[in-house]
């Protein structure tokens, strides 16, 4: 207990795993099925004094995960999934297993993260950019207009060799 | 000899025939035009226009072998296979056609040949000269799409070379096997054209522009024959036309791109002084010059020698662009240069060869003109026998310089008389020569690698220097790490705005000058109102656009374009009496004025209304992000920006398009209800009255809101902030997109809002792109909840889906 985890905009605590043993719960579900919950206390990296809880569920029959329960905080808009909860026999001391303990056996939670999909968009306004284009259609017709001219005064000399400019 | 099974054999032999015919037809028609004009023989110059147009037929012959190959997916060749593929539209084909080097080197030489053509038929007395220059540029440029092999040394790039025949391949297992085109998948679609460029821009722009960098030929032919019969001022009158031609599709060309840029890239604006950009636009700027200097010495010959330098340098510049951005010596300073392809040698002969050309020209004495050759000759020897083709090329350049410097004295400087101050010609000529140091200064600035190269024999000299002095700039130099201008774009402006400001003043007063002389008084009376309303637009542009006194040099050129546009568009009806048929330069110097004005104000004002507002610094996902120019949007949430709200709605996928759709609301304000808490930094308020919100809560707080003493501090967490406004009615939506390239690298293309006044130009910088990006991570997920909301990440360290800057 107590691993941590970080994302971009929150770090999350895992606070306990648990049974849920409740006899709602019981009885929705029957003996066949185990409901493991991960407690976990949420800080916004933003504003460092919020603090959020979430649990998400994960509902096992007979070894299998049969459904889950993610826990959604839309304040940070991130939601907590909760894949799998496994006995383990206690590795030594390594790379996503608890801090090692006396016990023969750890649990092994997975956990998935999810945040909200996002894009990052510039967005820029260009004040009288129109000018620069009815520019360009004016330069074109201008020089079109001064090359058109110029030919035709050019045959018109060549008609008239004699008169100059 | 293998008979290969499916292989268009005879397309690309046939192809390889018409590439001699057009080298033979083009050296044909030099040699007999040269003849022509030298005998004065009408017989040279019949034979001179039979090899021209077995030139341009078979000039015409590739084109339409390449065109048929590429329609017709033949992808045992190199070029069709490198540039087209199975999917693309047909009417990208022509883009494939001018993708590559070898195809864009015989659009150039295509028009090239189209407008020789119209040469023969309307040069008239000038036809052998300026036919003699086009067939020789013809035979240089036929050379390039040769493809044949002198020794080891490869003369020009086929575009009908078989992948079996190119030289990594030679001698792999696979080309000999007949039937490899059916065994082997990869030959059964191409590679295919980069996405990026199947666009109608790139149907329009290249030929544009490659019909601008051909009419550049044209004036140089002409002035090349005007020296060659020694009439320095006849060859201009029928030159003119083509140059303003030139100058017309040039720019038309230049400002295609431009285009472009804007509406389908993400650079972010319409210029970026981009290498390439660059090296189409220094062109035009001295081709622009040269066509000013000709009408003052179309008159009455009084700067002949910059007229020519002018005229001449245009055509090197465009030279020296294709040697910059094709031979590969950019690297990677440029976005779109093109890779050497061992076009190196040849396109530097070229260049080279015509710089020799020029100067041989312009040497008056048929002496110094021997040792002129001879020199270039040795020097030419020595580069390539020696391998010292730094040596050689400085030591050519210093001896061109002093040629040029000797013939300006010898032949040009006693004949060029003085100007009046108040004269047309003289401003025109202050003008044109302010354009060449804009020209150069870009120059400059783009050549730095070539810069790195040539100083490369030099390394240890400066070396020494610095190890002497102490200077760094020596130590730089011995290095050959002189670093191209860091910051370009701000570097470009702060140069080029002053040119621009210049010109512009030029362009404002020059029409309203005479020849000769002016009177000073008239001169004043007509151009005084001009003046003054320039002056008010001015006052009333900096007022309204906030210019601060900081950027006195935006408001010096705020105030040149605005007398620029005003004074040419007057012109019109106080000099000319509304006679519109003589307009056109007033006419084109008003669009240049409104050109420069459009990008002063636009990119000066330009405003990143994006502005992140959320609780993450958008720095954490990339150091490129700002969080005072870029937004991070959640889907579907709504955010103000700018003078809307915007809302992330969804994301489409189109072909090989990713679709954010943006929907954009107007600005209404807010009304709060009696009852209503919100939360104001670390406080809780709630609304005495039913009231609509200021502009700033500290106004509306006395007589509308009480604070809450106490209260739970989830209850402060959860509360919502207080705002002004909020999102009224839908009034437009964007779809900036990002095509998902696999081969070249995923592009970020804009969309863009156009109004009247304004553009809003919006582009995505970072988004997931999987379009189904859920990992059942919950399972027990009720119906109606969306899945692909969420982006998961499975462990805590894992990546960010994708990122595109």
């Amino acid at each position: 207990m107590g691993d941590t985890i970080i994302t971009p905009s929150a770090l999350a605590i895992i606070d306990s795993v648990s049974t849920v043993k409740d006899s709602v719960t019981r009885q929705m579900l029957g003996e066949r099925y185990t409901v493991y919950a991960v407690h976990l206390r949420v800080r916004d990296l933003y504003q460092r004094d919020r603090w959020f809880e979430a649990r998400p569920l994960v509902i096992y029959s007979e070894g299998q995960v049969v459904a889950g329960k993610a826990a959604e905080l839309p304040a940070l808009r991130i939601k907590y999934g909760l894949a799998s909860v496994d006995r383990v026999a206690a590795a030594p001391a390594g790379h996503g297993t608890p801090s090692p303990t006396a016990e023969k056996e750890v649990l092994k939670i997975g956990l998935n993260v999810a945040e909200s999909e996002f894009l990052v968009m510039q967005a820029i306004i260009f004040p009288g950019i129109n000018i620069l284009w009815i520019g360009c259609v004016l330069m074109f017709l201008g020089t079109l207009l001064a090359v058109v001219q110029r030919v035709r005064n050019g045959s018109r000399r060549k008609a008239q060799p004699k008169t100059g400019n | 000899m293998i008979e290969y099974i499916g292989e268009h054999t005879w397309a690309g032999q046939l192809g390889h025939v018409l590439a001699i015919l057009s080298f033979v037809g083009a050296l044909l028609a030099t040699m007999s035009f040269f003849l022509g004009e030298r005998g004065k023989k009408l017989e040279w110059i019949k034979l001179g226009r039979l090899g021209f147009r077995l030139h341009s037929l078979a000039v015409l012959g590739i084109v339409v072998m390449l065109f048929t190959m590429l329609f017709k997916h033949w992808f045992e060749f190199d070029y069709v296979w490198k540039h087209s593929n199975l999917q693309m539209p047909l009417r990208y084909i022509a883009s494939c056609f001018w993708e590559g080097q070898e195809g864009s080197f015989l659009l150039w030489t295509f028009w090239h040949m189209v407008l020789g053509n119209i040469l023969i038929f309307k040069a008239k007395g000038w036809e052998a000269p300026v036919m003699t220059v086009v067939a020789l540029v013809q035979v240089f440029l036929a050379t390039m799409l040769l493809g044949i092999y002198v020794g080891d040394f490869r003369l020009g790039s086929s575009p009908f070379l078989l992948i079996r025949e190119l030289p990594e391949n030679l001698g792999l297992p696979w080309t000999g096997m007949a039937n490899y085109l059916a065994a082997i998948p990869s030959f059964a679609d191409g590679r295919g054209l980069n996405p990026l460029l199947q666009n109608y821009w790139m149907v329009i722009h290249p030929p544009t522009l490659f019909l601008g960098f051909a009419s550049t030929l044209i004036p140089f032919a002409y002035a090349i024959a005007g020296l060659w019969r020694r009439d320095t001022n006849g060859w201009i009158t029928p030159a003119l036309p083509w140059t303003y031609f030139g100058i017309m599709i040039l720019g038309t060309g230049i400002l295609m791109g431009g285009a472009w840029a804007y509406e389908a890239l993400s650079f972010g604006g319409f210029w970026a002084w981009d290498p390439v950009e660059n090296a189409s636009l220094v062109p035009w700027l001295t081709l622009v010059g040269a066509g000013h200097l000709m009408l003052v010495n179309k008159r009455k010959p009084n700067s002949l020698f910059s007229t020519f330098l002018l005229t001449m340098i245009t055509f090197i510049l465009i030279l020296y662009s294709t040697f910059l951005t094709r031979s590969g010596v950019l690297g990677d300073t440029s976005v779109h240069s093109f890779t050497g392809d061992g076009m190196l040698p040849g396109l530097l002969v070229f260049l080279l060869f015509f710089i020799a050309l020029s100067v041989f020209m312009l040497i008056p004495n048929r002496g110094q003109r021997l040792y002129f050759v001879l020199v270039s000759v040795a020097l030419l020897l020595i580069g390539v026998l020696l391998e010292l083709q730094v040596h050689a090329i400085l030591l050519f350049g210093a001896i061109c310089i002093g040629m040029l410097v000797s013939a300006y004295r010898n032949a040009f400087a006693s004949k060029e008389p003085e100007e009046s101050l108040w004269s047309r010609e003289f401003w025109l000529f202050i003008g044109s020569l302010v354009l060449l140091l804009s020209a150069m200064q870009i120059t400059f600035s783009t050549s730095v690698p070539v810069f790195n190269l040539l100083l490369e024999p030099f390394d240890q000299f400066f070396g020494w220097i610095a190890e002497k002095t102490g200077s760094s700039f020596f130590a730089d130099l011995s290095t050959a790490k002189l670093a191209p201008p860091g910051e370009a774009i701000a570097h470009y402006n702060k140069w080029q705005v002053p040119f621009a400001f210049i010109v512009t003043l030029l362009i404002s007063f020059g029409q309203y000058l005479r020849w000769k002389d002016t009177d000073l008084k008239k001169f004043r009376r007509q151009i005084a109102l001009s003046f003054v309303l320039a002056l008010v637009i001015t006052i009333i542009g900096v007022l309204v656009l906030q210019y601060r006194l900081a950027e006195l040099n935006l408001i010096a050129l705020f105030f040149s374009t605005t007398f620029a546009v005003v004074a040419n568009a007057l012109y019109i009806p106080t000099v000319l009496k509304g006679g519109l048929k003589n307009g056109g330069p007033s006419i084109a110097h008003v669009g240049f004025a409104l050109v420069l004005l459009g990008a002063l104000v636009s990119t000066s004002r330009q405003n990143e209304v994006s502005r992140n507002t959320r609780n993450m610094d958008l720095r954490f996902l990339n150091e490129a992000f700002n969080n005072n120019e870029d937004i991070l949007l959640y889907r579907g949430d709504t955010v103000r920006m700018g003078e809307h709200y915007v809302r992330y709605k969804d994301k489409t996928q189109k072909a090989v398009d990713m679709v954010f759709n943006m929907e954009y609301f107007n600005v209404d304000p807010k009304t709060y209800h009696n009852g209503d808490t919100v939360r104001v930094g670390e406080m809780l308020f709630r609304s005495k009255t039913d009231h609509q919100a200021g502009k700033f809560f500290l106004e509306d707080q006395p007589a509308n809101w009480e604070p809450l003493e106490t209260f739970p501090q989830r209850v402060l967490w959860h509360a919502r902030e207080w705002t002004s406004t909020r999102p009224g009615a839908p009034v437009f939506q964007l779809a900036p997109f990002v095509q998902l390239n696999p081969r070249f690298g995923n592009v970020a293309e804009p969309s863009t809002k156009h109004w009247p006044d304004r553009d809003l130009y919006t582009h995505v910088r970072y988004a997931d792109l999987a379009m189904a990006s859920d990992t059942a991570d919950d399972l027990g997920c009720p119906t109606g909840c969306t899945k692909s909301k969420w982006v998961t990440r499975s462990s805590p360290h894992r990546p960010w889906p994708l990122s595109i800057v």
